[in-house]
């Protein structure tokens, strides 16, 4: 994807080009001087820029003295390194919340609160759990934007297939673990040819920093102790969610287990496993649906949603989920950080802008209220709604060392369910490594 | 006027070469996150290193890679020049096709063999499973990938030393090899005893230029587990930090944890090795370079 938008980064570059040559002598004739903000976005090319420059026009009819130029721009190091260099864009769209935390102790980004304050921006606009992702030690450092969560998606078809009843997805973790051992077929050679559940799938590329992250709440669990500022990823109940993980690794063997997801094709492509019916449930995001409507239209009615179950005994802990927003940020070193922050204030608060923007991704709006768009009449998509707005809607841990606490749990994950670990030792490593690392261990 | 003619290179040379290396040296005793100011820690990050578990992972995968794959390039090479060198019909055309894999750019090359790898569909355990030989996992599996790294690593620098061993085989004296077999050498003996000695500069060549670049693999690695199959989205080195190479880990403290003065010491520690495997294999290779033909 990086490659083909080069063509167009290249483009947009003529373009500001052009435009820089041409606007002093038009804006010669008004009051204000014209503000240039650059914005660098995660959506990459494709439709979702198509809405995103729609937008940007729009507000620059409502506001002559604002042109605003995004450009495509992923690269972490890239971003950094232009903070670093005092030369930043004045909007960033992180796409994640997952470093927020991290960036905003290191001073990389701008506290908002002042901005709110002096612009009046009604906070209660937004739902509550949006402000969740972007806040970091009670200060806001990014306005939500299309939120997201995950949920129990599962293949009604597969589901008849093995005698199961499709209108009856599991109520409990119990009664998934059974229901997935019915919808596992095994080859010869222990190859397997389909699969009720995978624990690691599709793990990170959803947004998580592993399933593991979700399944340790879901457990009864969780990452972080804000109160004694204290890392707890071998919490007991942590150790039981990955254990639970990794008795599917036993049951079918490590190896038949990667092979199985080895072979599958990429992600939110009609051969990825659960597109293309060799995978029965997944923990995935609404994305997941609009994805499967335009590849694999004949499977999209006989997909169903459903909270993902918690262990009997925790039944309150059903439907527990990441939430997360794509933070539109004002990086340190912005040259108009007011007039940034006027833009995704406008662009964050606006229905209609979140409105277009969630029927087109199938994200969540921020919004309380937004005039009706077809993702929201279907009530697969609402499930994902009251998930995030819900009790059990969860943060990653906010802290100066998120990233390196996300990838040290993924490997966690990866010892303990092909690497022969057990879920116990595998997660005292985690502790022990990111205890030092908060600590100040280079 | 001279030294303005000379300035595009003073500045590239200080500018872009000797800066960011006394610098790097510089970050290797700070605490630097690429926000903050660097903070001086003096020695603390290299002691870290000898604590840190993932560190001695990257360093035995490093070291796996190496130590298999440089004596096994070397004896690839050597065997495919002898063959090319024979005087066969269409000999050049050979001496292409094994050369091609050098030229292909690695990024695609990587993708094309992660299918091949790919443990239900890929060619590889296709024909495996037709031979009734077990299939492994391969990139997939930690006790296997990295054997299928070499695999890839090989395949696209073999090559490379073919071409020096062929060009040395032209230096073989046919004067010495017509005197062995007046002798009553055979094949083997000649090989032995004419072929192999004279090809000593070059194998003492291929040897210092392959352990510097085996040390420092680093791209085949970063696709095969950052492009990743269904599961993998961006798991550096997966499965298991098997193929957690010493430059991946460098990398990924640098570059996504941030951790730059940590990844400078890590970069000036791997110096340090290639700089002394290097002076080892000068010492060792001295009786290598002497066997071209009295000239070295």
């Amino acid at each position: 994807m990086k490659t083909r938008m080069w063509p167009a980064a290249f483009a947009v570059g003529l373009a500001a080009v052009a435009a820089a040559a041409t606007v002093p002598a038009s804006a010669q004739n008004r009051a204000a001087p014209v503000i240039h903000l650059t914005m660098w976005q995660q959506w990459g090319g494709g439709h979702e820029r198509a809405a995103l420059d729609r937008i940007i026009r729009e507000y620059e009819a409502l506001h002559p003295n604002v042109r605003i130029t995004e450009l495509p721009v992923t690269n972490n190091a890239k971003i950094l390194s232009a903070i670093t260099g005092g030369t930043p864009p004045d909007i960033i769209d992180l796409g994640t919340s997952l470093y927020l935390g991290e960036w905003a102790a290191k001073g990389a980004l701008m506290p908002l609160n002042g901005f709110i304050r002096k612009t009046h921006l009604d906070t209660g606009l937004f739902t509550a759990n949006s402000w969740k992702p972007v806040t970091y030690e009670g200060k806001v450092y990014g306005l939500p934007f299309m939120d997201f969560d995950v949920g129990l998606l599962y293949n009604k078809k597969l589901f008849r297939a093995a005698g199961l009843n499709p209108n009856d997805p599991p109520k409990t973790l119990e009664q998934l673990t059974a229901d997935a051992y019915k919808l596992t077929r095994v080859g010869p050679g222990g190859r397997i040819e389909q699969l009720g559940f995978d624990p690691v799938y599709p793990g990170q590329a959803n947004g998580q920093v592993a399933t593991i992250e979700d399944l340790g709440w879901l457990f009864g669990g969780g990452w972080y102790d804000q109160a004694t500022h204290r890392v707890t990823a071998d919490l007991p109940a942590n150790v039981r969610a990955l254990a639970w993980e990794k008795s599917f690794f036993t049951k079918y063997g490590a190896k038949a287990m990667s092979a199985f997801l080895a072979s599958a094709g990429a992600y939110l492509t009609p051969q990825d496993p659960f597109e293309s019916g060799k995978l029965a449930m997944v923990y995935d995001g609404p994305w997941a649906l609009a994805y499967m409507k335009a590849n694999v239209p004949s499977l999209f009615p006989d997909i169903g949603v459903a909270p993902f179950p918690a262990p009997s005994g925790l039944s309150g802990r059903s439907g527990t989920t990441f939430i997360d927003t794509n933070p539109q940020v004002i990086p340190t070193g912005a040259k108009h950080p007011m007039a940034a922050f006027q833009f995704i204030a406008w662009e964050a608060t606006n229905p209609q802008v979140t409105a277009t923007f969630a029927q087109l991704v199938a994200n969540l709006p921020q919004l309380r209220h937004v005039p009706s768009f077809p993702w929201e009449n279907d009530p697969r998509f609402r499930l994902f709604m009251q998930e995030a707005a819900g009790t059990n809607a969860h943060v990653w841990p906010q802290l100066t060392v998120s990233t390196q606490y996300g990838v040290a749990l993924g490997q966690a994950e990866q010892e303990a369910t092909i690497g022969g670990m057990s879920a116990k030792a595998a997660l005292e490593q985690v502790q022990q490594s990111i205890s030092q690392a908060l600590a100040g261990a280079p | 006027m001279a030294l303005g003619l000379l300035a595009p290179w003073i500045v590239g040379f200080f500018g872009l070469f000797l800066y960011p290396i006394g610098i790097s040296l510089y970050y290797s005793f700070t605490n630097y996150d690429i926000l903050q100011p660097p903070q001086w820690i003096g020695f603390l990050n290299y002691a870290y290193m000898v604590h840190d578990p993932v560190f001695w992972q990257a360093f035995y995968n490093t070291a796996y890679m190496t130590v298999l794959g440089v004596p096994l390039s070397l004896a690839l090479g050597l065997g495919l020049a002898l063959m090319v060198n024979a005087r066969v019909r269409g000999v050049s055309a050979y001496r292409a096709i094994f050369y091609l894999p050098t030229i292909v750019p690695t990024v695609a090359v990587t993708i094309i063999w992660m299918w091949i790898f790919n443990p239900d569909y890929g060619l590889l355990n296709g024909l495996l499973g037709l031979l009734h030989l077990p299939t492994p996992g391969w990139l997939s599996d930690p006790g296997w990938s990295k054997p299928a790294l070499l695999i890839m690593v090989l395949w696209g620098t073999v090559g490379q030393t073919m071409v020096v061993y062929l060009a040395g085989l032209q230096n073989v004296s046919p004067e010495l090899m017509e005197a062995a077999m007046l002798d009553g050498a055979g094949g083997w003996a000649r090989l032995r005893a004419v072929v192999l000695p004279a090809l000593g500069p070059v194998t003492f060549y291929s040897a210092v230029t392959g352990v510097i670049s085996f040390l420092q693999l680093f791209t085949q690695a970063f696709v095969a587990t950052s492009a990743g199959g269904a599961g993998g989205a961006g798991d550096l080195g997966a499965p298991v930090h098997s193929t957690l190479l010493y430059s991946l880990y460098l990398y990924q403290n640098a570059f996504q944890f941030g951790h730059m003065g940590y990844a400078s010491a890590m970069a000036w520690v791997l110096f340090a090795i290639i700089f002394l495997l290097t002076v080892a294999l000068f010492g060792l290779g001295k009786d290598l370079v002497r066997g071209e033909g009295g000239t070295a």
